[in-house]
């Protein structure tokens, strides 16, 4: 496994530089954080934990219900978004975005940050 | 459509997954993922969300069975499923007493959580380095409880022994009439 | 009956509290294999209990029989003790024996005592060893009961949790017992309504506190307190079975659940034990949500002609 900073760097790199993205997890499958740009008020190790298990349930989705591979998970609240994404079989990404961000370049970057970690995490 | 429903939990590793899949008729929807932490020093997988287990009586009458996870991060579903359950089994590994003191503090958690009521469920119990019952219940804390919960050796691997196990729960269901009407 | 394993699974104070709930009666063997900081107190313990206190303690590897340390310390002439120790004396304590006969004061007695007790304390800090509880039932055949080693017995006692308490208020080097500690985001819930042990200030503020819902944080910001301080109190509070830790969940600004927070006003007082229990309030089912005795009865029947 890469060394923590430079997954932190490029998750910091992506919130700070993407506009209104409020956050991002990058989490083991089975719940554990690896690396994240989260507000203070959020606990590190509940993100983690419910970030892997709703991606799990996701996943049994897609496949109990016959949808295939499972892109993304986006869970759409009142006052933002979460998506979840998987990031190969190491880990699982979280990307927290406030409810201005237009969902198109939202998929897009949050795709192009996992394409950027993947290689990382081997 | 009667459905009653039962939570299986416990700490990591004391045969939650195990006991369902004994019993369901159905392959269970487990939400395996590989383990990363200390938990796979026991085993290789661990339950990240729920497993969820059927039993179907007749056409009008079912048996859920709702597994958790051990782990302490995985609360938000404890909290999800717990108070939706009639009863549930509190499996506890009499072999590794490293956990008791954790499966202390689940068991006071789980109380808070929900009134309906539990039996404990020894599991691992012809190991060599097994406790005994009653030391068990004095570490776990359960003359605490209103009504003491039963306990029972159970196999996890085992049908029959599940099926016990399921039986002493229905019928504290009935003796003490919480969630009975 | 016999309960073993190792320190590094089953801690020292948490086997105290078990012997202490249960009343037991026995001896536990101590094998104390390493103590990097304290080397002397490698070696073999025997600590014998009657009904959940504890009556003596008795080092196998540095032995010193009771008599010869009576003797050293000129309170017993080698003539007397040398009779003493070749008579058949009869199933009590030696101490309470030879307070009888006047031979010996309480207060020497008291003295005995502590200093057996005292080794006891130092075995908190021990990380690794393994133990070995015999227990000896009530009903235990009277061979078993013979093996009470009277001689070794000042005729005083103390209640196993109270050596916890005691020993953990001593405690210098926090180092193994560290991880014993309760998480500061942890509350406490009162296991019995009065304390039966005379708690130091700290302690008793933490007790007065301990509502099932406070954490530890929010106890040490009320009482002006670091901590770790108010950790330390708690986790003596827990091993002498006063109070009982409860997780409580970290609430953060997303993950508020209102809706099923128990009201924890709610508490039971058994009569048959005097301790209390603290239980949630919220109805797990709803009205609807109930089920009839015949659905339940079906299942058993189910359950047992399917898998019976």
């Amino acid at each position: 496994m890469v060394q923590s900073s430079v997954l932190q760097d490029s998750l910091q790199r992506f919130v700070s530089s993407t506009p209104d993205i409020q956050g991002a997890a990058l989490v083991s499958p089975d719940g554990l954080p690896i690396s994240s740009i989260l507000s203070s008020d959020m606990d590190e190790e509940r993100t983690a934990a419910m970030s892997a298990a709703i991606l799990s349930l996701g996943e049994r989705i897609g496949q109990e219900l016959a949808r295939g591979l499972v892109e993304r998970i986006f869970v759409e609240g009142e006052k933002g978004y979460s998506i979840l994404v998987s990031c190969g079989t190491e880990a699982v990404l979280l990307v927290l975005a406030g409810k201005a961000a237009k969902q198109g370049l939202l998929f897009l970057e949050t795709k192009r940050l996992v394409a950027e970690i993947k290689p990382l995490l081997h | 459509m009667e459905i009653l429903k039962i939570g299986i939990t416990g700490t990591v590793g004391a045969g939650k997954t195990t006991f369902v899949r004994s019993i369901s008729e159905i392959d269970v929807v487990n939400t395996d993922r590989v383990a990363s932490d200390e938990t796979a020093l026991m085993k290789a997988t661990t339950t990240v969300a729920f497993d969820f287990g059927r039993l179907t009586l007749n056409s009008g009458q079912i048996l859920h069975l709702y597994g958790t996870p051990g782990q302490f991060r995985f609360n938000f579903m404890w909290d999800i499923l717990m108070p939706k359950v009639h009863g549930y089994v509190f499996l506890v590994d009499t072999s590794r007493p490293q956990d008791f003191r954790a499966s202390r503090r689940l068991l006071n958690y789980m109380k808070q959580k929900t009134q309906s009521p539990l039996i404990v469920g020894l599991t691992h119990a012809d190991s060599h380095k097994a406790w005994k019952s009653e030391d068990i219940a004095l570490t776990l804390g359960l003359s605490n409880f209103v009504t003491k919960p039963p306990i029972i050796e159970v196999n996890a691997t085992n049908s029959h022994s599940v099926a016990q196990c399921l039986i002493l729960l229905v019928e504290q269901l009935i003796q003490q009439g919480i969630n009975v009407v | 009956m016999t309960i073993s394993g190792f320190l590094e699974s089953f801690s020292f104070p948490e086997l105290l509290r078990l012997i202490d709930l249960g009343s037991k009666s026995g001896r536990l063997i101590l094998q104390v294999r390493s103590a990097e900081n304290k080397p002397q107190l490698m070696g073999l313990y025997h600590i014998w209990f009657q009904e959940g206190r504890l009556v003596t303690v008795i080092n196998r590897s540095h032995y010193q029989s009771l008599i010869t340390q009576i003797e050293n310390r000129g309170w017993l002439s080698p003539f007397v003790s040398r009779r003493i120790a070749n008579s058949r004396l009869p199933d009590i304590p030696l101490g309470s024996y030879l307070e009888e006969k006047k031979l010996i004061t309480q207060q020497q007695l008291n003295y005995l005592f502590q200093t057996q007790i005292a080794q006891v304390y130092q075995l908190f800090e021990v990380p690794v060893g393994c133990f070995l509880f015999h227990e000896i039932s009530p009903q235990s055949d009277l061979d078993k009961k013979k093996r009470i080693p009277w001689l070794e017995m000042t005729g005083k006692s103390i209640r196993a949790a109270e050596i916890s308490l005691n020993a953990l208020r001593l405690q210098k080097n926090w180092d193994i017992l560290a991880e014993q500690l309760p998480e500061s985001s942890y509350a406490l819930t009162k296991l019995v309504k009065q304390p039966y042990f005379k708690l130091i200030p700290l302690e008793w503020q933490v007790w007065e506190l301990a509502d099932g819902q406070m954490p530890l944080k929010t106890i040490a910001g009320e009482i002006n307190q670091p901590v770790l301080n108010v950790q330390k109190a708690a986790l003596s509070l827990i091993m002498a079975g006063l109070v009982d830790e409860m997780p409580i969940v970290y609430s953060t600004s997303a993950t508020k659940y209102k809706s099923d927070r128990p009201n924890l006003s709610l508490v039971h007082v058994s009569p048959k034990n005097s301790t209390i229990t603290t239980t949630a309030e919220n109805q797990p089912s709803n009205q609807e949500d109930r089920l009839k005795v015949s659905f339940l009865k079906t299942v058993i029947d189910f359950l047992r002609s399917k898998f019976g």
